[in-house]
């Protein structure tokens, strides 16, 4: 019986896997007519009632929005950042940014500075910047956090005193933060649920890498996660929900293409296995 | 939580689990060495040295890419331990880091392994290298090595993150039989999916202790094995109670009900 | 003790500043010295005292009862911190100078593969220098004339930016490839357990994007409670049950580990109870 097909199959040479995934990105992202349905995952709806409990019962309170992702990490980062900081301005919640990694503080900059520009936001009093801090700096900054902000923080990025912003007046400690965003490719959220989010209930919300989600899913169960965005399909959902459209929606189309390229060959890979060990069984061959 | 007294339960669980695990250490030190189950990924380590070996090449090793902390520290045992092996069939070690720190006391642990074999005429400076701190250009420079020197086993213990699956299937693709342990739980299913066989969650931690067979190991194992038990046994209290609070909350018996929550069900909320 | 240890600006103070940088420099070369001139047997005694009063401070301050979030060592906090900071710091110096004998030594020989190691000298020197320029002098023109003018912190934005940055992101994207070519090795149906890991990948994915939830999009949302249960069978939800009560408890079970494997490592690298081949080394 010839088995060159069905071994063919289970064995395709990994250089016409990767064609043909480049060609599965490439498609949606470039044509962006091309409608796909996306149906919001429970997590990403989650974190869009947050803000929105945020913005319909302290729409004068500061929410936190801690980046510590990387030009490496920024396909699917910089568009849920984005996305997050779309939605806070359009409804109109105050906001301070920070960062722990030297990129993320330039690039989490360009975006807030382009939605503002967009939404009229005054820098000061819609929104602050409190700078960059080096990665040894996090816990003992988090520890500050939750009892006293300025003094803890002291500076923007520019130097000012926070404590001098109209922003930043009644904003003593983590008792006075509505919400804590956090968008990282790392672990940083262990620090935040265990030095921060216990001690008023803050909510804190997510948003990581697709990779990391699956550990988090216990601190959505237990409720110390109030919501996360998962990946780039959460950026996606989070678009679809606040009715944005970005590069999001569209790299979640990408996404399907890419699902259904990597399902297709999954099956066609069992379809040679399974034949294969037919065959084998057939003619009484025992196979290793 | 940010001190003790937030919640007194928790710190005086830590410290009842604290105890527990440096009295069993104590007492294995003193003597009584217990014994642990095999664990299947660390059986097939001479084996894959071996495979190597008899391909004339060389092994290679990554300890993570975080600095000198408890997930580096088990993962440079554990390969301490396999440089020894590796040394003692007269093999080649590449040993890849991306801390400083690390490097150093890598350098230590590869050549004092060589030299209880006997082989320190087989180890050289280059055997330990320092790439970079950078995570993606570690990946890069780790995944051209793999490429150029073409090592017949990969062993990865330590901290790994995102760019756990670049050097892990680029030894794939180049025929390296390769084993991996790591802590991180995400990155388990990129090292399920590239390695021949991977240690998963706290197998990670006992590796040390099995493949050494050090009493000090051994103890500890047995004191987180003791601490396991109490958890799970809180747990089942936990489930019962906590069934007994949802029929006692439908049937309006709410006294009862909070009664449970302030002495069991609350008692560890920080 | 607490003001000895505040940054000082070296603009403002610099006989302050050095002072302190002669004074710390002469309390670790006195430390080394104790080290060196101490019988080899009380050795290791003085780095097991030192190692434990380092972990002391932060299980001190822990367990000190706190009123407000804070008790009297808490006001240390950064202090203790900074000192870790400067400690790892040396390490830098050592993980350069090591890299750089390693790489000099090979464009020296010319030995195979002697042109990477040129180009990581290039580029170690290259973005030291504007990075040092980008810090003092970022203003600076470097090159003007002909439509252009190119300042020090253009060409480190350009190199650390431009380059590091979008290395790194090229590098990440690759795990892209490799999940296909990995997936598409790994999910056969082998065993059972193979089985039901490709399975559950199949119903994720499914479940995450587009063209998996048209495939249930038929049923009903779950909105209505006459048709509610019938909701529970779209693949989306089935993917987040996976995930909730499939994922979550293995992945706490895991957590409960390896977090007493930790613990354990921490409490004996804290207590110099560990042994080993480094651990048991002559100091």
């Amino acid at each position: 019986m010839d088995r060159s097909i069905w071994h063919k199959m289970q064995s395709i040479d990994s250089r016409y896997i990767y064609a043909a995934l480049i060609v599965a990105i490439l498609i949606p992202l470039f044509c962006s007519k091309l409608v796909y349905l996306n149906i919001p995952s429970k997590p990403s709806i989650d974190f869009y009632k947050t803000i929105e409990n945020v913005a319909n019962t302290e729409p004068s309170g500061l929410v936190i929005v801690d980046g510590q992702w990387s030009s490496s990490s920024r396909g699917e980062n910089k568009w849920q950042t984005q996305a997050i900081i779309t939605h806070l301005m359009m409804r109109h919640i105050h906001f301070a940014t920070l960062s722990f990694d030297t990129q993320n503080h330039t690039l989490t900059k360009e975006i807030v500075s382009a939605l503002a520009a967009k939404y009229h936001y005054v820098y000061g009093v819609d929104y602050i910047d409190w700078g960059y801090r080096p990665p040894s700096a996090f816990q003992p900054v988090l520890k500050g956090i939750d009892t006293n902000i300025p003094g803890t923080l002291l500076h923007d990025s520019d130097g000012t005193p926070i404590a001098s912003f109209p922003i930043m007046k009644g904003i003593t400690t983590v008792k006075d933060i509505s919400a804590i965003i956090e968008i990282s490719p790392t672990s940083s959220i262990d620090t935040w649920l265990g030095l921060v989010q216990g001690v008023n209930n803050t909510p804190l919300l997510y948003a990581p890498t697709a990779i990391s989600a699956p550990k988090y899913y216990t601190y959505l169960d237990s409720g110390q996660l109030s919501g996360m965005l998962i990946g780039v399909k959460g950026a996606g959902d989070y678009e679809s929900l606040i009715h944005q459209p970005s590069f999001g929606t569209r790299a979640t189309g990408a996404l399907s293409f890419v699902y259904a390229l990597i399902i297709l060959l999954v099956i066609v890979g069992n379809i040679g296995h399974l034949k294969l060990r037919a065959i084998a069984k057939s003619e009484g061959i025992s196979r290793p | 939580m940010l001190h003790a007294n937030d919640n007194w339960h928790v710190s005086g669980l830590v410290v009842l689990i604290s105890f527990i695990i440096v009295l069993n250490v104590i007492i294995a030190q003193q003597g009584k060495v217990p014994t642990i189950r095999r664990i299947p990924g660390l059986n097939a380590i001479d084996e894959a040295i071996g495979r190597a070996t008899e391909m004339g090449r060389p092994a290679l090793m990554i300890p993570g890419i975080t600095g000198l902390d408890v997930g580096t520290l088990a993962g440079l045992s554990i390969l301490g331990h396999i440089a020894r092996s590796i040394a003692r069939f007269g093999n080649k070690v590449i040993l890849l880091s991306a801390d400083p720190i690390v490097t150093g006391v890598a350098e230590e642990t590869v050549r004092d392994a060589y030299a209880d074999a006997g082989r320190q005429d087989l180890y050289t400076d280059d055997d330990v290298r320092y790439l970079t701190s950078e995570q993606f250009a570690f990946a890069a420079g780790a995944a051209g090595i793999i490429n150029r020197e073409k090592p017949g086993a990969a062993f990865l213990f330590g901290n790994f993150f995102a760019e756990s699956l670049i050097f892990a299937e680029t030894g794939q693709q180049i025929g390296a039989i390769q084993i991996a342990g790591t802590p991180q739980t995400e990155q388990i299913p990129f090292f399920l999916a590239a390695c021949d066989y991977v240690i998963i969650g706290e197998e990670y931690y006992a590796a040390s202790a099995y493949i050494t067979r050090n009493p000090t190991y051994l103890g500890s194992i047995v004191g987180q094995d003791i601490s396991k038990l109490i958890l799970i046994t809180m747990v089942l209290i936990g489930v019962v109670v906590a069934s007994i609070d949802q029929y006692a909350g439908a049937h309006g018996l709410h006294h009862l009900s909070i009664n449970l929550h302030k002495y069991y069900l609350d008692l560890l909320k920080t | 003790m607490k003001k000895f240890f505040q940054p000082i600006n070296v603009h403002e103070h610099p006989g302050a500043f050095f002072a302190h940088i002669a004074l710390g420099l002469a309390v670790m070369f006195g430390v080394l010295a104790v080290l060196h001139v101490a019988p080899k047997q009380y050795r290791k005694s003085i780095i097991a005292v030192f190692t434990f009063l380092g972990g002391l401070y932060y299980v001190a301050e822990f367990f000190l009862p706190a009123k407000g979030g804070s008790n009297r060592l808490t006001q240390y906090n950064d202090l203790v911190a900074n000192i870790f900071t400067v400690v790892g710091a040396y390490a830098i110096g050592l993980g350069v100078i090591s890299l750089l004998q390693m790489h000099i030594r090979k464009v020296v020989r010319t030995s195979p593969g002697w042109g990477n190691s040129a180009a990581l000298v290039i580029s170690f020197f290259a973005m030291t220098t504007f990075g040092l320029l980008n810090a003092y002098a970022p203003k600076k023109v470097l090159l003007h004339g002909s439509g252009m003018h190119v300042t020090n912190s253009d060409v480190f934005n350009f190199l650390f930016a431009g380059g590091i940055g979008n290395f790194g992101s090229a590098i990440f994207s690759m795990i892209a490839f490799f999940i296909a070519s990995a997936a598409y090795r790994a999910f056969r149906i082998r065993s059972l357990e193979s089985s039901l890991l490709m399975t559950a990948a199949l119903i994720i994915m499914l479940g995450s994007v587009g063209f998996g939830t048209v495939l249930t999009n038929w049923l009903p949302l779950g909105d209505n409670p006459k048709t509610e249960f019938w909701a529970n069978f779209r693949i989306e939800n089935i993917a987040q049950w996976l995930l909730l009560q499939v994922n979550t408890p293995a992945q706490r079970g895991i957590l409960f580990g390896i977090t007493l494997g930790e613990l354990a490592m921490a409490l004996r690298l804290w207590l110099s109870l560990e042994r080993g081949s480094y651990f048991d080394k002559e100091v």
